[in-house]
């Protein structure tokens, strides 16, 4: 379902790591929607560009898993909108995708840094 | 919506929400809520483009794209948002699951008390394995799974088919299908008339008619529908979800079988005394003071009975 764009990940790589990103985003602050597509376009080096009709799919598997929680919030100044934070449960989930995305990438390294010395 | 978009560019954007509003097809109940955060971010997005330099046309054209199909936006929400979702749905589930938990424990109450010591147990058990698959079906976002397998339909034909086989497991024969129970009421056979939870002679005890149980098919049919719809409704549910299904099997234990459980450890003293002096007949009668319309009765060939 996620969609980046094809030029700099592949689709299957890029889903393993969706709710992990999002969640890592949510961690530091709330968000709405269209605030964390542009956080990870910039936090991602550009590279993590999400198209925006797949991000509603995603948010709302990760709100039924009780991972973030959505509430509509109107500032004084500004449009209503609907936030995401991280719940308890999700900054759980948060940590410990974090650390086995951790295992995972350093051992990937490690398997490609071998076969290139070979 | 911003007042300078011209009428056709704000057309189109209201058609794209339409479309949208309406391949969601009720979501969870709350399509508007969806609808008014797409409208949210897609004017953000719009607002973006505009300040990078694009023309209205252009800015709603890069916006709707990044959008995508409202279909296939639709399609993969609707698999996202468990259905009858919404405040009032969710509100009425709530209320309905209430009220097979209450109606539910005092129905096991009522029940639990014409049984007696393990058959107690298998009663309890049985009632909560019965009706707890019914409680994890109302209460929202208990059991949802988008594999159309784990739907509500199968599920409530499941359901269906298990209180078909309930029914005619359990009633089909005509009888209680408690064995414990004697068909005979004590108020007709005690000649004192006082009822407690002390000893009470009986002048003619009653007589001891052996009720005709559900036949071994009916009870095994019974049983594989219950575990299938409980096994289909488990395996449905939310994986964070599942330590419910232990509060949930856990209620009937401790509302009503501990206090039985200790009520007869109770009576068991009481058994002993009797026991100890068989010259005062054997016999046992006691009111159980959890359900004061029931006795538990010690014969002097030393069966114990439960009777209404």
């Amino acid at each position: 379902m996620s969609r980046v764009s094809t030029s700099r990940f592949s689709t299957e790589l890029v889903r393993s790591c969706t709710d992990l990103v999002v969640l890592a985003l949510l961690r530091n602050r709330p968000m709405y929607g269209y605030e964390i597509l542009v956080n990870l376009a910039d936090r991602g080096n550009g590279e993590f560009e999400f198209q925006q009709g797949t991000l509603y799919p995603l948010l709302y598997r990760l709100e039924r898993e009780g991972w973030i929680a959505g509430s509509w919030e109107t500032p004084t100044t500004g449009k209503r909108r609907k936030i995401y934070s991280l719940t308890a449960e999700g900054q759980k989930a948060e940590r410990a995708r974090s650390k086995e995305w951790t295992r995972f990438t350093r051992a990937v390294e490690s398997i490609l840094e071998e076969c290139n010395h070979e | 919506m911003n007042e300078s978009m011209t009428k056709s560019t704000h057309s189109r954007i209201e058609d794209f929400l339409a479309t949208l509003r309406t391949a969601l097809n009720g979501a969870g109940g709350r399509p508007d809520d969806i609808v008014e955060e797409v409208r949210a971010d897609l004017i953000d997005l719009i607002d973006r483009h505009r300040s990078q330099g694009a023309s209205d046309e252009e800015a709603v054209s890069r916006a709707l794209q990044s959008m995508g199909d409202p279909h296939e936006l639709a399609h993969h929400v609707r698999r996202e948002v468990p259905p009858f979702g919404g405040l009032v749905a969710s509100t009425i589930r709530y209320a309905l699951a209430g009220v097979v938990i209450i109606w539910t424990l005092l129905f096991l109450w009522n029940f639990r008390a014409l049984s007696y010591g393990a058959a107690g147990l298998a009663t309890t058990i049985g009632v909560a394995l019965f009706h707890l698959p019914v409680v994890l079906l109302l209460w929202p976002r208990m059991v949802w799974r988008k594999n159309w397998l784990f739907g509500l339909i199968p599920a409530g034909i499941a359901f269906v088919v298990a209180l078909f086989l309930a029914g005619g497991g359990v009633t089909g024969t005509g009888h209680d299908p408690l064995d414990s129970q004697i068909s005979h009421s004590l108020s007709s056979a005690m000649s004192s008339g006082v009822a407690g939870p002390e000893q009470v002679p009986l002048d003619s005890p009653p007589a001891i008619v052996e009720p005709e149980g559900p036949s071994l098919p009916a009870i095994l049919a019974f049983g594989a529908a219950v575990l299938a719809s409980g096994v289909l409704l488990v395996a449905m549910q939310q994986v964070r979800q599942r330590r419910w299904v232990i509060v949930a099997a856990l209620i009937p234990i401790l509302l009503v079988e501990i206090p039985f459980q200790i009520e007869e450890s109770f009576f068991r003293r009481e058994v002993e005394k009797a026991r100890a002096h068989p010259e005062n007949g054997g016999n046992l009668n006691w009111g159980r003071p959890l359900y004061p319309s029931a006795f538990l009765y010690l014969s002097a060939d030393g069966r114990i009975r439960v009777q209404d």
